[in-house]
């Protein structure tokens, strides 16, 4: 019967349309639709019944927020201080100053000619002559080299004998103007912050028995010799030069493992270029910067494209911002590092059978992840460091952006490194 | 057999339920293509089949929770597609089932080893070209009986139509598909 086998026919080609993807109906029906078009008219009605909600935080973004937060820090905290350095060393100093002088503060202030001379003593803490102080009395003046050694931070109790803390502790009364033993007519002088009691009690009006109420302000004073490049100090800068094996792991990596697939790895190395910092803080803590401006990324292979084995490269350039802490060991040498790095793609290209073409579309601009390894620093000559190491490279997201007519759009890709990291720095003088 | 949702398709399912849209319309390219060649088969006019590839897929994102995992995806599309041409012609457009031409006949057993070289020799565009080309009752009818394998009273039921109306536009619906292939692969001979 005729309509048995005209179905049967009939289906059999819709089944074989349906197979032949790269006919030239496809391109076809493709040409007819106008794809753009017609997504944003569904998007557009998707958007009025299916509104899409804000992730209020995404995981993805708070795995770039985490690196990128971490670089900023490594970069801001000793930025800021450097240019906050005379505020931070003269802010505590100021503010008992000001709380002293406050008409708000000073009630009872017996000698205000005076304070124009103490904040002059103040600013230059060292000069303790200055007429209108008492020079320090044999009891309660220690000599300054004596009393930078005992009052650093720290050795506050063990440097301050009994005497002393009585002289920090004393009422009002004790030592109001005229009331100092021996020392009638002058007020008494706080031989810690070198101002005058009747200056520096109002400050500390109703706790002044309190000793802790005054040591913060000795330990910032200035007078202490503390420096603010003590917290943060540039330890060396340089080139640094790294030369690598890189990975592009994904189904074509994986694949090309496999030697029973048509095609193979070949051994992929890269390189990058850039320069070097290392800060401490408070000679403690020390941390590793690197920009590299050219950053090599990528993957060989030799694959059987149109009935022939050739060569394809792929060569992604990247600019590099990384970051880690320096993790000094007690018994191995050198340092181990931790930290990562935020990476923009500067050009992405493919050569295939010595025919280059440019892929930069195909993958993402940036690109993030965890920096590890381990190195030595090395002294050459004078100042003249090397630091030759070891580095690991991985990166946290798919940098693989693909497009609408690649084989598989789903197609994961992640960036893995492993290479030798060699820097010369010239290292600065504490 | 059932068909497993494929890996692929999987990743798709998990995006689109989350409602991303980057996934919606990764989704959306990976099937238009056959799923606008089902609706230029029910409709034959363009931009009919452009409406009906659009309320396809708006119907297919809003319900996709519905989905069957255990099924194939393409086959759930699918369906919805077809259901979504029948929608469209009984709500927007009145289904015209004209009465048998002249010369169709209703046992052709002669010509069906004719018939059976028919679609192995003509390229697909023109096959398409013809199939767009049948009156547009007949065509439903048609596809609804040869490709969804619904028997004529499935069909009255879905186009609120009686049996005999199906059974007589499937019949004009392959008369005319097949008389005009016929003619066309004369021509060219």
């Amino acid at each position: 019967m005729i309509g048995k086998g005209f179905d049967r026919e009939y289906l059999e080609w819709l089944q074989q349309l349906d197979a032949d993807d790269g006919d030239s109906v496809w391109e076809a029906i493709e040409n007819e639709l106008d794809l753009i078009e017609t997504w944003s008219r569904i998007d557009m009605e998707l958007n009025r019944v299916l509104p899409q909600r804000k992730k209020i935080i995404p995981l993805e973004f708070l795995k770039v927020a985490g690196v990128a937060a971490a670089i900023l820090l490594m970069i801001s905290v000793p930025l800021l201080f450097v240019l906050n350095k005379g505020k931070i060393s003269r802010t505590p100093v100021e503010q008992v100053i000001s709380e002293a002088t406050s008409p708000d503060s000073v009630p009872d202030n017996p000698a205000a000619p005076v304070q124009a001379e103490a904040d002059r003593d103040i600013a230059s803490p060292g000069a303790t002559n200055n007429s209108g102080l008492l020079p320090y009395t044999a009891e309660i003046g220690p000599d300054p080299g004596e009393f930078q050694k005992n009052y650093l931070p720290g050795s506050y109790h063990e440097g301050v004998t009994p005497s002393r803390e009585t002289s920090l502790m004393e009422t009002p009364a004790d030592t109001k103007s005229g009331d100092h033993p021996g020392k009638k007519d002058e007020p008494a002088i706080s031989f810690i912050t070198g101002i005058r009691a009747d200056i520096v009690r109002p400050a500390v009006k109703g706790n002044v028995n309190t000793p802790g109420l005054i040591v913060p302000a000795i330990e910032t004073t200035g007078a202490t010799g503390i420096s603010p490049a003590r917290f943060i100090r540039i330890l060396d800068a340089g080139l640094v030069y790294s030369y690598k094996n890189s990975w592009l792991l994904n189904y074509e990596t994986w694949n090309c493992l496999n030697p029973t697939k048509l095609g193979n790895i070949m051994p992929t190395f890269r390189h990058d270029i850039g320069i070097t910092s290392a800060v401490a803080f408070k000679e403690k803590h020390h941390f590793g910067l690197e920009f590299f401006w050219l950053s090599g990324a990528g993957q060989n292979y030799k694959q059987y494209i149109e009935a022939s084995f050739v060569d394809r490269k792929i060569v992604l350039n990247y600019f590099k911002l990384q970051a880690f802490y320096l993790w000094n060991h007690q018994k191995i040498p050198g340092s181990t590092i931790f930290g990562g790095y935020y990476a923009r793609l500067g050009m992405a290209e493919e050569i295939q059978g010595g025919q280059k073409f440019r892929v930069t579309d195909d993958y993402r601009d940036h690109d993030y992840g965890l920096v590890l390894g381990h190195q030595l620093n090395i002294p050459l000559v004078n100042s003249i460091v090397i630091t030759p190491g070891i580095r690991i490279n991985y990166n946290l997201m798919n940098i693989f952006e693909g497009h609408p007519g690649a084989v598989n759009i789903f197609k994961s890709t992640n960036n893995f490194s492993a290479g030798l990291n060699l820097a010369v720095s010239y290292s600065f003088k504490k | 057999m059932v068909d497993r949702i494929n890996e692929e398709d999987q990743i798709l399912l998990k995006g689109c339920l989350e409602n991303d849209r980057r996934i919606q319309r990764r989704l959306f390219e990976k099937y238009f293509k056959k799923m606008f060649r089902i609706c230029l088969s029910y409709s034959g006019d363009k931009n009919e089949a452009k409406d009906i590839l659009q309320e396809a897929f708006i119907k297919v994102f809003t319900g996709l929770d519905k989905f069957d995992s255990r099924g194939s995806l393409e086959g759930w599309i699918r369906r919805i597609v077809t259901n979504t041409a029948i929608d469209f012609f009984r709500q927007r457009k009145k289904l015209v089932y004209t009465s048998a031409f002249s010369g169709e006949t209703d046992e052709d057993e002669d010509e069906d080893e004719h018939v059976s070289n028919l679609f192995q020799e003509l390229t697909n565009d023109v096959i398409l070209h013809y199939i767009r080309k049948l009156p547009d009752g007949a065509r439903v009818v048609f596809n609804l009986f040869a490709v969804d394998g619904m028997s004529h009273r499935e069909i009255s039921k879905k186009l609120n139509i009686s049996e005999g109306t199906s059974k007589s536009q499937y019949k004009r619906a392959r008369g005319l598909l097949q008389k005009w292939l016929c003619d066309y692969q004369q021509n060219m001979s």
